[in-house]
Parts: structure tokens; C-alpha cells; sequence
């Protein structure tokens, strides 16, 4: 059993040297407060009412708990088919003109010493980039030529510039 | 001779050593404190158990064995009743530390107050319930609800695994009776205490010390000591109890791909999250609502400098804060109590009801949808973010290695940090 009582903090000391002394136990919830002073009994005839009670919390906290969590389930379930739902509706819109215009494309000439893995990445670089549905072929990888600005003279001139 | 003599003898009386090898006055009891810490230092260097918290609980509790250190007193204050005279005599060198209250019967009354140590100003923070907050807002910042958003069935999960705390807080209370049975006065726990100690079951450090700060404050440093330990050794908790209650069938199922989020939804997600929680539990308003906000912060994807330093400085500050001060709460009068060794069993169950209640729930999952969900993704309920999803990935993996489940369990992992936050308001309003 328990017993929250509030008092003004110059009666509480007084009451709690009086309530030990008449042989009950206690103890101070918190020392800085001063103002709580709770105490807690156990006798055995009420094991039944403890138990009890202890249960009905444990069954009002998951109750509480699944039921606030089914709550949001069923929003979020219920968003997620809306949005699908106006996702398929948008989609074939955009798919439709392109369709006729996916012919087999030719294999890219790729300069001899580039990589396989480089074409592929480069490829893929490209797939990301590309704005929505457009599709872009791969015809040629070659080298960028050797010539123009070092590569010192071209971050000279990009600090140069950024300003501007 | 006799006077440096005496002045040798009166420095030890006054150090810090001579309290500690005092063993009439209890110093042993610093001294086993004092190990406990240097325990708990090691472990977090050395094993890396959630060093981040671990290692500043740990000094913390360090430093507030020392003897005399006085760095977790309380800053005092009294009522000095002075004359003029009185006070030219009484205040020297004191001046600064007294100013007028109010005069009655000719005299003066003085507010005389000696400053805490500095522990104590930064506990306020913990004691008001302030820092858990602001480490939700960085840890809402962190995350992803992606998944969770993608599979709003894990909600279910994460809610299952919340089974331990209430499991957990039976347990805490029935003790009393054990106790009662066994003479054992100490083995009693009071509503708020057993509900302060069933937290751990969430595996979540700032809900914990929130809901302890509130709920039980004696008993914080066991709390969150017990908390972060056990979520460090979540990897070695966890896999015993998921293979125990699921089939190698199971184990080995691979789940769908999960659906593609839009922005829209990350961004409404948080806001209806908030308004549904708070309004149902107001009391886990300040965890939801900064844990929410967090993951607005970073969704909206306007406020950049905000979110970064949410989740990096702000985050970091606060960890230091907190964890320090929390580690300074366990002084040998409060922790070296059957309590605590009580708590760090309770601390064990809680989290293997958890596992359980997520698991087996999972298992009904797969019953119902007729053998999509992995019931492995059940234990990642339990919060422990991402640790336990890390797990059911691992688990999973051993029985499948072509199998990822690592995207599935972030989902129930951060329903799990939601569904211990609500589990924190139902046990806030019920025993605040």
C-alpha cells in the first residue's frame, strides 16, 4: 500500500520523527524537495489487492502502448496507399511517349587502355543524372585531350574567379 | 619541530586519504565505489561498451567517491539575522557571499548561501528532466524513419517488444512480497522505483533517465548504469533467446523490398506522430516532441546547420552533461545497496522480455501474412538503436547469407524507440 502525503516543510521533519517513532518505517522521496514524503507498507493479508494492482498496470500499459502504436499503423498504412496509389496513377504518363523510341543500342568504342569497369561507372553516372525517364545511350569513352591548362593554372584560375 | 609536526598530522586529518582509509566512517565503501569506476572505464575502453556514456558515467562516479571533493554537494542556503555592527564583524570576507532579505525587530536578515559543487548545478539538468530531451532531438536528427514509414506493421513490432518493461515492473513489485516472506526490508520496491527500473527494458539511455529522474531519482546511477550496460551487450543477450523461440524456417526467410518513401511522407511523418502521441499521452510530450522535431529538422531539409549541430555539438555537450552527472549520482550511500544488485538483475529480464515479446510477436506476424516477415525483425523492438537491428541482420544472416534484413529491423528498431517513450508517458501519468 502506498500513502503520498504533502506537507509544508517545517511540519515535515515534526511529522516524520513522529511517524517512525510510533513504529512505522519511511522514507524521504527526495532530499532537496523536502515537501513529499512517501511511505510504503506491505502486509501480508493484502498480497491479493498488491499483485493486483500491479497487474492492472501492466495491462493499462501495453493496452496503451499497442493501442497508440495501431493507431499510427493504420494512419501510416493508410498514407502509404494513398501515395502508391497516386504514384501508379502519374507513372504510365510519362513512360508512354518514350516507349516507341527504345531501339537496341549499339555497343560504345571505348579507347584502348579504358577499363571496362570505368565505361560501366561512367554509364551509371550518367543513368543517375539523367532527369526523369529520359534515357541516354553510351556511344564513345575516349580519353579528354592532354592539352590546355595544368592542372595548377586551372585551380589558379578558379580561385581567381570564384569570387566573380 | 612540534608545530610542523602538527601541521603535517592536521593535513592528513583533513585529506581526502585519511576519509578514505577511515574504515570506522565507512571509507572502504568509496573504496569498492572507486573500483566499480575503474571497472567501468575499463570496459569502456577496453570492450568498448558504449564508451560514449559509459566512459563520462564511470568518471563521474569516480570523481564523487573521492572523499571531500564536494563536487556533488548541494549549494546551500540560510537566513543570517544581523545588526550593522554584527554584520561588519560576521561578513568579513564573506561579502559576496550574503545580500539583504528583508528587516524585522531591527535586524537584518541575510541570505547566506555556500555554492554547490559543480556536478550539482550540471545535475539540474538531469534532475529537471532537460538533458534526455535535447538527446532526442539529436537522435531524432540521426534517424531515418524510412523504413518504419515504408512497413507501418513494425509500429506493431516495437510495440511488442515493450513487454519487458511491464513484465519487468511485476517483477519489481512482487519482489516486496519475496521479501516480505524472505525478512529481506531492502527487496521492496515502490511503484515509482519498479516502474524507474522496468524502463531499462526499453534499452533506451535518455528514456530511462528521464522517466528515473521523474519517477525515482535514488536510484539513478544503478539505473543508468544498468541500462547502458545491457545495451552494449545487447549482441550477446539477444541471439540465445531468437533462436530459442523461432525455427530454422523462419530464420532463414527473406522479406520483401521495401517500397520507396516520397518526402511528403518523411515530412508528415513526425507532425502526425507528434499530435497523436501528445494528445493521447501528454506526458511523453517533451521525448516525442523532441525526438520529432529532430527527424523535422532533418526531413524538411531547410534547416542544415540546425540539424547538424542538433545531432553533433548540441548532442555531444549534453552527452558530456549528462553522462558526468548521472555517474556522480552513485555514491557508495545510495548504490552499494542489495537494490542495485537487484536492479542489475531486474535490468537482464527486462531486456529478455523485450526480445521475447518482439519476437514472438513477430512470429504471429509470420503466421498472419503467411510467411513474409522474419520474425528475427521482432527483437529489434527493443530500441537499442541500431545495435539491435545490427543483430537480427547477423542472426538472420547466419542461417541465410544471402539474406538482408538489416533495412526490414531499422524499422521495428525505431518504432521501438517510439513505443518505450509512449511506454514512459503510461508510466509517468500513472505514477508521476
Amino acid at each position: 500500500m502506498e500513502f503520498q502525503i504533502e506537507f509544508p516543510k517545517e511540519e515535515f521533519s515534526d511529522f516524520l520523527n513522529e511517524y517512525i517513532a510510533s513504529g512505522h518505517e519511511g522514507e524521504q522521496e527526495d532530499e532537496t524537495s523536502g515537501g513529499s514524503f512517501q511511505i510504503v507498507e506491505y502486509t501480508g493479508e493484502n498480497t491479493g489487492e498488491y499483485l493486483g494492482n500491479a497487474g492492472l498496470v501492466v495491462l493499462i500499459g501495453l493496452t496503451v502502448v499497442i493501442g497508440a502504436l495501431v493507431v499510427l499503423v493504420a494512419i501510416f498504412k493508410a498514407f502509404g496507399l494513398i501515395m502508391t496509389g497516386a504514384g501508379k496513377k502519374k507513372a504510365p504518363k510519362i513512360e508512354q511517349p518514350k516507349n516507341p523510341e527504345a531501339p537496341a543500342t549499339p555497343a560504345p568504342v571505348v579507347q584502348d587502355g579504358i577499363g571496362d569497369e570505368v565505361v560501366a561507372v561512367i554509364a551509371a553516372a550518367i543513368a543517375a543524372m539523367a532527369p526523369g525517364g529520359k534515357k541516354y545511350a553510351l556511344k564513345r569513352v575516349s580519353r579528354a585531350d592532354a592539352g590546355g591548362r595544368s592542372a595548377w593554372s586551372a585551380a589558379g584560375l578558379a580561385d581567381n574567379t570564384r569570387p566573380f | 619541530m612540534s608545530a610542523l609536526w602538527g601541521a603535517i598530522v592536521d593535513i592528513w586529518m583533513n585529506s581526502g586519504f585519511h576519509q578514505l582509509f577511515n574504515f570506522e566512517n565507512e571509507g572502504w565503501k568509496n573504496l569498492i565505489m572507486i573500483g566499480i569506476a575503474c571497472g567501468l572505464i575499463y570496459l569502456a575502453i577496453k570492450k568498448q561498451f558504449e564508451p560514449l556514456l559509459l566512459l563520462p558515467i564511470a568518471f563521474g562516479m569516480l570523481l564523487v567517491n573521492l572523499p571531500l571533493s564536494g563536487i556533488m554537494d548541494p549549494q546551500q542556503n540560510s537566513l543570517v539575522a544581523l545588526t550593522p555592527a554584527e554584520l561588519e564583524h560576521y561578513a568579513q570576507g564573506i561579502k559576496d557571499q550574503i545580500y539583504p532579505i528583508f528587516e524585522m525587530g531591527g535586524k537584518l536578515y541575510w541570505q547566506h548561501f555556500d555554492a554547490g559543487g559543480v556536478m550539482w548545478y550540471l545535475y539540474q539538468g538531469v534532475k529537471f528532466g532537460i538533458y534526455p530531451p535535447l538527446i532526442f532531438l539529436g537522435i531524432g536528427c540521426m534517424t531515418d524513419f524510412g523504413p518504419l514509414i515504408s512497413n507501418p506493421k513494425s509500429f506493431l513490432l516495437g510495440a511488442a517488444a515493450q513487454l519487458g518493461i511491464f513484465v519487468v515492473f511485476f517483477g519489481a513489485r512482487s519482489l516486496g512480497i519475496l521479501g516480505n516472506v524472505l525478512g529481506i526490508e531492502d527487496m521492496a520496491f515502490t511503484s515509482q522505483q519498479a516502474a524507474s527500473i522496468a524502463i531499462i527494458g526499453g534499452a533506451d539511455g535518455p528514456t530511462a533517465i528521464y522517466l528515473t529522474s521523474k519517477l525515482a531519482p535514488e536510484l539513478l546511477g544503478a539505473i543508468a548504469i544498468a541500462a547502458y550496460s545491457y545495451m552494449a551487450l545487447v549482441p550477446v543477450i539477444q541471439p540465445p533467446i531468437m533462436r530459442l523461440l523461432t525455427t530454422k524456417k523462419e530464420r532463414a526467410v527473406k522479406m520483401e523490398q521495401l517500397r520507396t518513401v516520397s518526402r511528403l511522407e518523411k515530412i508528415l511523418f513526425p507532425i502526425f506522430v507528434t499530435v497523436l502521441c501528445v494528445l493521447l499521452l501528454p506526458s511523453a510530450a517533451p521525448l516525442i516532441g523532441m525526438l520529432m522535431l529532430g527527424n523535422l529538422f532533418r526531413e524538411s531539409g531547410v534547416v542544415d546547420r540546425i540539424n547538424k549541430t542538433a545531432q553533433n555539438e548540441l548532442m555531444n555537450i549534453v552527452t558530456i552533461f549528462l553522462g558526468v552527472t548521472v555517474g556522480a549520482t552513485a555514491n557508495a550511500q545510495s548504490f552499494l545497496q542489495i537494490k542495485t544488485l537487484l536492479i542489475i538483475a531486474l535490468g537482464v529480464f527486462a531486456f529478455a522480455f523485450g526480445t521475447a515479446g518482439g519476437v514472438l510477436f513477430g512470429k504471429l506476424m509470420y503466421l498472419f501474412t503467411g510467411g513474409k516477415v522474419n520474425p528475427l525483425i521482432g527483437s529489434a523492438g527493443v530500441s537499442a538503436v541500431p545495435m539491435a537491428a545490427r543483430v537480427s541482420q547477423k542472426v538472420g544472416q547466419e542461417e541465410n547469407p544471402g539474406n538482408f534484413l538489416l533495412m526490414h529491423a531499422m524499422g521495428p528498431n525505431v518504432a521501438g524507440v517510439i513505443g518505450s517513450a509512449v511506454a514512459a508517458g503510461v508510466l509517468l501519468t500513472l505514477f508521476g
